[in-house]
């Protein structure tokens, strides 16, 4: 996703002789960037590392660009996916958006039922920072959210494509109206990303066993119980983390289902980068 | 696209089944079926991101005329007896780690791999491709891709890279979609089944 805007640095004589498929970015602290990551996801992985950093003071968590070191030659192929192409990255998330599309409904008809040059479109939309384009498909595949439905605030005007008023949209369930609704997806797509740790995938169902929408708080709590104690009554007693989703702190009672239509990235997930609150308590 | 799903911890018991099973049997038969060198591994923080994997040296490409030696996984190659001057066939071998991974989108059992050169460079996807481990005939003609293997009939990449879940590192990953096309011949191959058996066919 990086090697779009680099290409035009180069004239064209330099420009023949890389091969951009031997390209690779570190950031300035020596961090090597995943090239099949989404953008927002490397910016917010990149906070997170620094709420750990010990030379990290408390001023410099503010929000402050992300600084790259490009490297020509010689990728570290034992860290990083092969042959970053244009056609790669664009593979890369067409398989992150199917596979999305599978944990939401158990199938990939939404995305197979796309035509061709709808499935296209919605690369070239991001390939050429459209959101118009993109959305135009997105939409047909992104669950929807309706207020009736939800303790969540109804979202702003803006995305008026995606939403019904309530009373055009009366609660009619399964196949109804609904048929796309945030909250009946069978599992939402989320991965959580620690500052030095792997990458957390979970079974993430909208509602928990007793009917209750299922929380951001829930979930990192049964994910990660010592950084998100279940309850407050619960040792450490004060916060250790929060959680950046496209670099919001979001509050625990998130719904996830709400989260999966309105806060995923452009490929369907929903990142979720954890933060490390340190003694002075200060955080981005 | 239907699967019979398993929780983490049936595919935890599955493996560790299939392991002490590996350990414990020794008639060539029942070796090609339960082969040494597959191991469990947890991850020190996270319980749900055990795995286990194998490593093993095979060669870079089949030949018909290979023996496949059961007690050591090595492959010798037959000189044809009436061109005893001709030179030995040499072939390289690939260092290939398997690894059975808990897939929490398809919730069953998914194969990601490695495989390197001697040298330390990892393969590209047509040297892949030409590997044993998988049935002859299996991949369409080169698609021209580097990054992911597409077949027809199916919405999902039979082959692509992925980040392996536990390790983070790059690897090879089989869409569990197809985790049934595996070589019937191979000794290398793990075919998983969404049961609570994980077979080698």
């Amino acid at each position: 996703m990086l090697l779009y805007s680099s290409t035009s640095i180069f004239d064209e004589a330099a420009a023949r002789v890389v091969k951009e498929e031997e390209w690779w970015f570190e950031s300035e602290e020596g961090n090597l960037l995943k090239w099949h990551w989404p953008l927002g996801l490397i910016y917010d992985s990149h906070t997170i590392a620094a709420s750990i950093r010990p030379t990290t003071s408390s001023s410099s968590l503010q929000s402050v660009p992300l600084r790259l070191v490009l490297h020509l030659v010689s990728p570290p192929t034992e860290k990083l996916l092969l042959s970053p192409s244009a056609e790669a990255c664009k593979q890369a998330f067409m398989g992150q958006m199917k596979e999305a599309d599978f944990i939401r409904w158990g199938n990939t008809k939404r995305m197979t039922g796309l035509r061709k040059a709808e499935q296209d479109g919605l690369w070239e939309g991001i390939k050429e920072h459209n959101f118009d384009e993109y959305w135009r498909v997105a939409s047909k595949v992104t669950p929807t959210t309706t207020p009736a439905r939800s303790q969540s605030p109804p979202l702003p005007s803006s995305t008026s494509l995606h939403t019904r008023p309530p009373s055009a949209d009366p609660q009619t369930g399964n196949g109804g109206p609904d048929r796309d609704g945030a909250y009946n997806v069978r599992n939402i797509p989320v991965r959580i990303y620690l500052p030095d740790g792997p990458v957390i995938q979970d079974v993430v169902p909208p509602l928990l066993d007793d009917g209750s929408p299922n929380s951001l708080h829930d979930f990192l709590s049964k994910n990660l119980s010592k950084l998100f104690p279940a309850s407050p009554s619960e040792p450490p007693f004060h916060e250790l983390a929060y959680p950046i989703i496209q670099g919001v702190e979001i509050p625990g009672d998130a719904e996830m289902a709400w989260l999966g239509a309105c806060m995923a990235g452009a490929d369907g997930w929903v990142n979720v980068c954890i933060g490390i609150i340190r003694d002075h308590g200060s955080r981005l | 696209m239907s699967f019979t799903t398993l929780t983490h911890a049936e595919f935890e018991e599955g493996c560790k089944a299939f392991i002490s099973k590996c350990a414990l049997d020794r008639d060539p038969i029942s070796r090609r079926k339960y082969p040494p060198g597959w191991h469990w591994h947890e991850h020190t923080s996270f319980p749900q991101l055990g795995y286990m994997s194998r490593s093993l040296s095979i060669p870079a490409h089949s030949l018909c005329e290979d023996h496949l030696d059961d007690e050591t996984d090595e492959v010798y190659v037959e000189v044809p007896e009436d061109d005893a001057e001709a030179p030995q066939v040499i072939r390289e071998l690939v260092t290939v780690t398997l690894s059975v991974v808990y897939s929490p989108t398809y919730q069953v059992p998914a194969l990601y791999f490695t495989a390197h050169h001697t040298s330390g460079s990892p393969l590209t996807l047509p040297e892949i491709t030409r590997l044993p481990l998988f049935r002859e005939g299996l991949f369409p003609d080169e698609q021209g891709g580097s990054f992911a293997l597409n077949v027809p009939d199916s919405s999902f990449a039979m082959l692509s890279q992925g980040d392996h879940p536990t390790l983070g590192t790059p690897s090879w990953y089989l869409h569990p979609c197809h985790t049934s096309a595996v070589s019937p011949g191979s000794l290398y191959w793990v075919t998983l089944s969404t049961s609570l058996h994980i077979t080698v066919v």
